[in-house]
Parts: C-alpha cells; structure tokens; sequence
C-alpha cells in the first residue's frame, strides 16, 4: 500500500533520519504487549522507557541547540509522531515532552529555563500542563484560576491535565490581577490533590486542586503577552503533533485493515476482491490522503507564521480527529467479529484514536474555530 | 498596458506581479457576459472571448512559448485560474487549448503542429472531442467506431456519444477502432476530422440542466486523410492518455466546489437562513471539506510541477472535488425548502440558478472516469487490493 505523502512529497534529511532513529527506538524498547500492560498501571506509561527516550534525545527534538537539543522543525516532529502513533507507544511524549519542554525552553527567565530543562531533558523531570478549567475551551490564556499576594498563592482547579498523574509537576495557568501568568508547581507543593481519569485507551488524566499553594516567585516563567504568546505557540504544536499522531492512527489502522482484506478468504474468493469492501476502504485511503495534505499544509502556515496558521491549524485538528476516527472505526466493520475482540490490535487504534480526538479541541470545537478565523476568500484557492 | 508580451517570461515574475498583471487586463477588458461563473460560454461567443485572450498574448496558458503559448509554471498556471475565478469568468470547454494542443505538441508532426496549433491560438478552429459511444462509457477501450484504411484516406463508420459542444465545433479529434486483432486498447487509433467533412452528422442531446451541451455524432463513410492521425496506427489509446496530468488535475480542481459555495452563501442571506444552526452546521462542514480539498489540490499541483507522478493522488483529488461539488448542491436545494423545486432564488437583481448548479453537479462524478471506476483503480494501484 503506498500513501499519499509518499507520492506527493519527499522527505528531507532530517526527516528520513528521525524516522530511521524512531523506528529504531520503538524497535528497542516497545512491543504491542507493553501497549495493554500500560492500560493497567497508575500513570499510563513507564519511567523507565521515559528515560530511554530522554537517553535517545527525543526529549529535546524541538529544543534550540544552544539549550542542548537537536533544533529541528515541526516537520521533524510530525515524522516522530507518526512513528510513536503508528507503534501506539504510552509515553506521553506531547503531554510531558514537546508541549512542557517547549514552554520551559522558550520562556525569558533564564534562571528557571537553566534550573528545570536539563533536568527535563535528561528525563529526570516529567511535568505536565494545567492549563484547562473546562472542557471545550481551547484558549490557554482564558482561566479563572488565580496567582494572589506576596508571597504568591495560587488557586486554581484544572481539568483534563493529560499524564498529569505520576508527573514531578506541572505547569500551570492562572491570572495574576487579571493579567495571565505560567507557573511551576512542583508535585510536593502543599495544597495539591490529584484525582486521577483513566481515558479509553488506557491514558490517564487528572483533575488537579491547587488550594491556596504557594508559589516561588523564581518558579513564575512568564507573565502577560509573552505568558499568552508562548503559551499559545506551544499549544500549537503541541496540537500539530497530536494532529501526526492521528494522522498514523489512522495511517495504520488502514494499511492492518487493507492487509487483512488481501489474505481472509470467504465464498472461496479473498475479501479484499469484493468491489464493495474495495470501495470502502478507498473511502477511507481518500479521507486519509486529506487529512495529511491538510496537516502538513498547517505546519507550513505555522512555520511561516502566515495569517492562515490559526485556521489552517483549527482545520488540520478538525479534520484529522474525524478521520482517525473514521478510519478506526469503519476498520472494525472491515474486518467483521474479529475486530470486536481485545486480543486484536485494530481495536487499540479505535481507543487510541479516541482520545487524541477528544484532546486539545474536538473535531467540533475546531471547526467552530475554523470558521471564526478563516479569511473570508471563498472565491480564491491561494 | 496589461497586455502580456509573447515574448515575456511570465515566470520570472513575481506572484503577486503576475497576478495583478492578469487581473488587471481581466477589469479592463472582460465583457460583462463572460462574467457568470455558473454558466458555460460557448459557440460564437466563446470563440470571441479566447480570440480576445489571444491577442492580448494572454491565450493558451500551459502551452510552451515556442508553440505560442505562455508557457507558464505550474504554480503561475493555478495563479492563472485562480484569477479567473477571482473575476468570475464564466468557465468554457475548450479542447482544442487544453487537450489536442498540447497533444500535438507532445506527439504530432511538424506539420499537424504548424498547421493545427496556430488556429487553435487564434480561434478560426474550435475543437470537440470524439471518444464515448453508446455501448463504451466507462469501458472506453471497447470502442467500435471503425476506420478501414483505403488508399490515402482512413474510412470512418460509426457514432460517437457526449461529444461536447459539438455542435459549436469545426474540427473533432477522435479515436477510432483500426484493428480488432490485438487486446482491446491496441487496435486504437488517435485520428483528426474536419466537423463539416460529408458523412458528420450532429444530433444535440438535451440534457437535465436543459442545456444542448453534448452530443451525438455520426460517421457515415467519413473520408480523413491518413495524415491526420496522430502517433502512429494503433497507438491511439496511449496518445489519448498521454496529457491526463495536467487535465486531470484540473478535472480535480476545486474551482466548481468554490462556485457552489458562493451560490450556497448567497442562497442563505437571499433566505434569511445564514444564522440558522442547520445552514451554519452544514456551512461549517462544507467550508472544512473545502479547504481539505484545496490543500490537496496545491499539493498536487506542486508534485506535477516537480515531475512527479501523482496518478493515484490525482484520482483521489477528482473524487473528494467532484463529491463535495455535488454536496454543496445537495444542500443548497435541501436547505431552500420550498424555493428548493423551483431551483431559483433572488438575492437583490441577481438570480441565484441554484437548478443549473445542482444538474451541472451530476455529471462531475460521470466524465474523466467515474467515481465508481476511480475508486476501482485505487483499490489496485494504491492499496493493493485483490483481483481474485
């Protein structure tokens, strides 16, 4: 089965060598066996393989060169999410990886950076994002939870805080006299209650009560615009990779779907020569094909930073949520009572597929964001 | 001033260069019926309209220079249309530039080509296709329209079906039946006809837009010289297929799913319906499906424009573009209620032709291979499925 992207596009350097160096990583440290083990453990995910990937470098993969990581590009991200997607590997490399990392990397306080990455890096620091008081809300900037006082206090109740159970901490949004501010709450702080969710697949996430917990003043990253600013630069890519892995779920969903139609016989005739299973799985391949030009239209707006990128970005979450979804799903029906089953893989995409659809914006949430933000040029492709 | 030099390099200039180039010439000098997206210009008019093109150097955008055309790059060719659409050119069926040109340019003689290409320029020639009959749709290489060499001429014998705008048409190029001997797609040959050649005769169809759009054609011991075949005796079926790049990524383009949305969105504000949930809910999805259709189809564009072979991504792009036309339509009737069978709404003086837009829909999934047969291939080329 070839793909659409390779048809279309070529994969640079760097490309080809972080997806040789993924699949040699998952090769060496993940098996679908750890895949249902992890369903069942308090965090979601292993420490120990979360230091095999700080130890391979993936941690930094985003991070500037001169703050010790490998400087690459989203596009580079994208290849790595669609490796760890592919496998269905637990770490929470998004939620605990890029998305933290690229906060911490990216904030002004060159005391806090040089005291918290290295330590992130070399995996030894797993901090999550608290970020969230609702469900639907999209925005990082909006919260009602509040940083008050000399010394400061935070109050703040978050929801939905992925792999936020097992994390050494996290970081957390909270308005600091109306003016949004991002700060470091470490897992010892008093005054922190975690309940924990175990998600579909297996995923865990957290609501977190942060009741009257003092905050270091040399633990705030960033205040104002620029919390606001690099708060919403990294949920962007934080919600492209996500987009990767999705696209891979459903990637891989399709091509164990496609394999499955070429080798099961009934009525004496393999399955996949029936026109109307043909037909269907085309469907699939179309809905596929669409969401990776789509995606990898919105890396390239945000790379540029184009007018487009919000919308272009609020398209690529809509539409890859949808066909992730699609795809697992419908790959059930494909392969008929088989696919119902625990012990076949098909069905660990279903889940898997379900809760990156359902994390950082619904396909619905973003088509509502979509359309808010799109330019109004309907008469013109550019 | 916009003129455009037949001389110039058109890509060497900037984007932004060119396109205001050409939208500038298109304000200044496009005739205010050639401005109804919604409809096909055709006959007299049309020809008027590419002669105009044609002296303003702005005429047969894909053709190399050295055949006079303006040999753009693929990116100026979508910037081209894109401008097109921006000044809301009605489109029209123009085979003579979008397929045998290039044709003879890619495989005819020096002579078809200094004979042929220059007319299509100017627009003395207008050309119609002869491919379909009535028993060869989608199985096209059944072909059975016969040419019998004898002597100097090939005798043609049979009929052809949905010839478009044939009846508009002075020459036809078609593809005819030499041999029986060989697999079906052997015996096929690529062969030029004059339409007022005795023994043509033209029966308009009247199709469900009430348009006489295509036709059937007749051949009745039709004489052709034998020098009008293009490639060689035989090879017709491959020289019929040797431009569908280009063409086919234009079949693909989303430039009808845009039209439909515009006469969606002014079907709502027409109807007083743009806030309603079921028009947004339904505007919403379309305008998604949209912009994932476009970005396929840049992409697309870019790999042709980088020489690579997209034929599976090009089947692909033809189905979602030509679906989600359709949907649009769907919609726009669905969502119109009782205004929905009379197929018409008024928005201000501008009648909203929302019947011709929901038919002009239908065949989209039909020509340049239907859905059905894109979707066959796919399940072979792209995913390997089996024959069995």
């Amino acid at each position: 089965m070839n793909t659409a992207s390779q048809i279309l596009t070529e994969p640079g350097e760097n490309e080809r060598m972080v997806r040789d160096g993924a699949l040699g990583f998952v090769q060496a440290h993940h098996s679908m066996k750890r895949v249902r083990q992890m369903r069942t453990t308090e965090s979601g995910y292993s420490r120990e393989v979360w230091q095999a990937l700080a130890g391979a470098g993936w941690l930094g993969l985003r991070v500037p060169e001169q703050q010790g990581g490998a400087g690459m590009g989203m596009a580079e991200v994208a290849v790595l999410c669609e490796v760890f997607g592919e496998a269905l590997l637990p770490e929470p490399w998004i939620a605990c990886g890029l998305w933290p990392v690229a906060l911490v990397s990216g904030c002004s306080q060159a005391a806090l950076r040089d005291r918290l990455l290295p330590n992130m890096l070399s995996g030894d620091i797993v901090l999550a994002l608290a970020w969230q008081d609702a469900p639907f809300h999209l925005d990082p900037a909006q919260t009602s939870a509040t940083l008050t006082g000399t010394p400061l206090t935070l109050q703040a109740r978050k929801r939905f805080v992925a792999s936020g159970v097992g994390a050494d901490g996290w970081l957390v949004t909270a308005l600091r006299e109306g003016v949004p501010a991002l700060v470091h709450v470490p897992a010892s702080a008093a005054g922190v209650s975690v309940r924990s969710e175990r998600q579909m697949d297996g995923g865990v996430c957290a609501d977190i009560d942060f009741n009257q917990v003092p905050v270091r003043a040399e633990d705030v990253l960033a205040e104002g615009d620029a919390a606001v600013q690099l708060l919403r630069a990294a949920q962007a890519e934080a919600t492209l990779a996500a987009c990767a892995v999705l696209n891979a779920l459903a990637n891989r969903a399709l091509a164990i779907t496609v394999d499955y139609l070429g080798k099961r016989v009934q009525f004496g005739k393999r399955i996949g020569s029936f026109q109307a299973l043909q037909h269907r799985a085309v469907d699939l391949a179309v809905r596929c094909t669409l969401a990776g030009s789509v995606l990898r239209r919105a890396i390239e707006s945000h790379a540029a930073c184009s007018a487009r990128a919000a919308s272009d970005l609020s398209a690529a979450k809509a539409l890859c949520s949808r066909t992730a979804t699609l795809v697992t799903r419908s790959a059930i029906q494909l392969h008929g009572g088989i696919g119902y089953t625990d012990e076949y893989d098909i069905g660990l995409y279903v889940k898997s597929a379900l809760r990156y659809a359902g994390w950082l914006g619904t396909a619905q949430v973003h088509a509502g964001r979509f359309m808010a933000t799109k330019p109004a040029t309907a008469g013109e492709v550019a | 001033m916009n003129n455009a030099n037949p001389h110039e390099d058109f890509n060497a200039l900037s984007d932004d260069e060119f396109r205001r180039r050409f939208r500038n010439w298109l304000e200044q000098h496009c005739p205010e019926d050639v401005r109804r997206p919604a409809h096909r210009l055709r006959g007299q008019r049309a020809r008027e309209w590419f002669r105009l093109l044609y002296e303003h150097g702005w005429r047969a955008p894909a053709w190399p220079r050295e055949h006079g055309g303006m040999g753009l790059s693929i990116p100026k060719l979508i910037l081209y249309d894109e401008e097109l659409d921006h000044a809301r050119i009605s489109r029209t069926v123009d085979m003579g530039d979008t397929h045998l040109g290039p044709t003879l340019i890619k495989l005819g003689t020096e002579e078809q080509r200094r004979l042929y290409l220059p007319k299509i320029l100017n627009c003395e020639h207008w050309w119609c296709q002869g491919y379909s009959e009535p028993n060869s749709g989608s199985d096209l290489a059944s072909l059975k329209t016969r040419a019998d060499l004898e002597g100097e001429h090939f005798v043609i014998n049979g009929q052809k079906i949905w010839s478009s705008f044939a009846a508009d048409a002075t020459h036809v190029f078609l593809l005819v039946r030499t041999s029986t001997e060989a697999v079906k797609q052997k015996g096929i040959t690529f062969i030029l006809a004059e339409m007022d050649t005795p023994g043509i005769t033209v029966k308009p169809i009247v199709n469900l837009a009430g348009d006489d759009d295509f036709c059937e054609v007749f051949y009745d011991n039709v004489r052709v010289p034998a020098k009008n075949v293009v490639g060689r005796v035989g090879d017709g079926w491959t020289v019929s297929r040797s431009l569908l790049g280009m063409e086919r990524l234009f079949i693909g383009s989303p430039r009808n799913s845009q039209i439909a949305m515009m006469a969606l969105e002014a079907v709502g504000k027409a109807l007083g319906i743009s806030e309603e949930p079921a028009f947004k809910s339904t505007w919403t999805e379309l305008s998604l499906e949209l912009h994932a259709v476009q970005c396929l189809y840049r992409e697309t564009a870019q790999a042709l424009g980088q020489g690579r072979q997209p034929d599976s991504v090009l089947s692909m792009l033809k189905i979602a573009a030509t679906e989600h036309f359709q949907r649009t339509t769907e919609a726009m009737l669905e969502l119109s209620g009782e205004y929905g069978p009379i197929g018409r709404v008024k928005l201000g003086t501008e009648e909203i032709d929302m019947r011709q837009l929901y038919m002009l829909a239908r065949p989209a999934t039909i020509y340049g291979g239907s859905s059905e047969i894109q979707r066959n291939i796919l399940s072979k080329r792209m995913l390997g499925l089996p024959d069995d």
